[in-house]
């Protein structure tokens, strides 16, 4: 058998591996959007007490490993806390890794919201908008265009990121082309698996390039 | 005056060359002169694990280790390393041997050489004890999830079950601690182990072995190809060790019972 034929016939597993990373990565990143956006209006806040939680929550997220937190969320915690214990995989991934993502989230969208000249803010105040009404007609959709080159790494970092989840036995790319790698001796596995994440990545970057420039009309 | 410094000169480069080949011959059966390095995946209770300080490697191959180092009046050191790749460190001369309950397979020794079997070992079904499952062969496994360690001969052993018919979820996890948290937790049905790896988890009420298969595996010594110096003088070790009861001693400290029958 010729390596190109190889290389073939291992690609519907690989396939199939990608279906959980791209299904990972979107759910994770959707998610940690939700998260990081409370998050970051939280660590604005004039309350001293949100403030506070919401910065301990990013310092820890962003301060530790994020494959310590999976390991953590999956093998740790349900030994301390037996009701604790996820048991689907996926979903313990998709926590772990939507808990890591809104930490960074909410510094990239604290960045945008911030890089919205505060007359907009003042303006909005004196026509008697109050806090809700500022952030989101007025400061959030303006800070959107701002913040997709953001996500759009956010979402590249979580894509390669998701690798880690063979560690919790999930099969996404990377835990199938290593199975694949040592069951068969053959490290030709690599270059389709590589090539498989250069698409996700390439395509995902054509989407979030054309966003940006859907929005850019209101700058 | 300038024939002699000629002749002094050559004097020299002989002096230094043989001198050179003398320290190739000293230390041409290790990586290092005078040290024995093994390398090994430390995570496999009771093959090879830490100590509860977390930096003290200890188990069977630490203590087999110890022993043919001695045997051949070499300083051990243990190289840490993962099991992806584990043989590739071997080739690139990272450590002399792989003492790392490396099963002796015909596809490996292609690539490499084997000492002479220093234990044998089956593959083993573990439950649950409170569960109510208790599969008397590998076909009870039908429908279940079945957690294991990726690469090893448990993969081995399910990917041959699953060619011969068997539907099973596989949980393949990189360390084989994480399979038996997976049972423990209760987020599997059974966990497939060497029997050998099982002996560690034997002593905890929570875990049942409900089948045990043939000792059809045999571990032993990966040593470069092309290294036979070395090759004999393990194999030597391994036998005086037969011979003066120092395995019998191993197997009981570390097992709880004597494998020599394993092995024979």
């Amino acid at each position: 058998m010729t390596s190109l034929q190889k290389i073939i016939g291992w690609i519907p597993a690989l396939l199939e591996g990608a279906k959980i990373t791209i299904l990972l990565t979107l759910t994770s990143v959707a998610a940690g959007i939700v998260i990081g956006l409370f998050l970051s209006l939280g660590k604005m806040s004039k309350k001293q007490i949100l403030k506070k939680l919401c910065g301990a929550y990013i310092f820890f997220f962003r301060g530790t490993p994020l494959l310590m937190q999976l390991y953590f969320l999956y093998f740790g915690l349900p030994k301390i806390f037996p009701m604790l214990t996820l048991r689907s995989k996926f979903l313990a991934a998709f926590i772990a890794f939507s808990l890591n993502s809104g930490a960074y989230m909410a510094e990239y969208i604290r960045a945008a919201i911030q890089s919205i000249d505060k007359g907009q803010k003042e303006a909005s105040h004196a026509l008697g908008f109050n806090y809700w009404q500022t952030m989101g007609l007025i400061i959030v959709p303006q800070s959107i265009r701002r913040l997709i080159p953001s996500i759009g790494n956010e979402f590249i970092m979580i894509l390669k990121d998701a690798s880690l989840v063979s560690l919790i036995a999930l099969e996404d790319i990377t835990k199938v082309t290593r199975s694949i790698a040592s069951s068969s001796g053959n490290e030709l596995v690599y270059i389709p698996a590589m090539i498989l994440y250069l698409i996700i990545t390439a395509v995902f970057s054509v989407v979030f390039n054309r966003t940006e420039k859907k929005f850019s009309v209101y700058e | 005056m300038k024939k002699i410094i000629f002749a002094f000169a050559v004097l020299a480069c002989a002096l230094s060359f043989s001198a050179c080949n003398k320290k190739v011959e000293a230390g041409e059966f290790t990586v290092e002169k005078g040290k024995f390095k093994v390398g090994m995946e430390i995570g496999y209770p009771p093959m090879e694990y830490y100590d509860a300080d977390g930096k003290t490697p200890v188990g069977f191959d630490i203590e087999l280790g110890k022993a043919v180092s001695a045997k051949l009046g070499l300083e051990v050191e243990f190289v840490d390393t993962a099991w992806d790749g584990i043989f590739a460190g071997l080739e690139t001369q990272k450590y002399d041997v792989v003492m790392s309950a490396a099963t002796i397979t015909p596809e490996r020794l292609q690539s490499m050489e084997f000492s002479k079997p220093y234990v044998g070992n089956g593959q083993t079904i573990v439950v649950k004890s409170d569960s109510g499952f208790k599969p008397a062969s590998p076909k009870d496994l039908e429908g279940k999830i079945v957690a294991y360690q990726a690469e090893t001969t448990s993969d081995i052993f399910m990917e041959k079950q699953a060619q011969a018919g068997l539907k099973f979820t596989p949980a393949e996890f990189d360390k084989v601690i994480n399979a038996y948290d997976e049972l423990k937790l209760g987020r599997c049905d059974a966990v497939v182990s060497d029997a050998l790896v099982y002996a560690n988890y034997a002593n905890d009420p929570a875990f049942t072995s409900t089948w045990v298969g043939e000792a059809d595996e045999f571990f032993g010594v990966a040593i470069r190809k092309g290294n036979s110096v070395l090759l004999e003088k393990v194999n030597a070790a391994l036998d005086e060790m037969i011979a003066d009861g120092t395995m019998k001693a191993l197997y009981l400290k570390v097992f709880g019972s004597d494998l020599s029958d394993t092995i024979k």
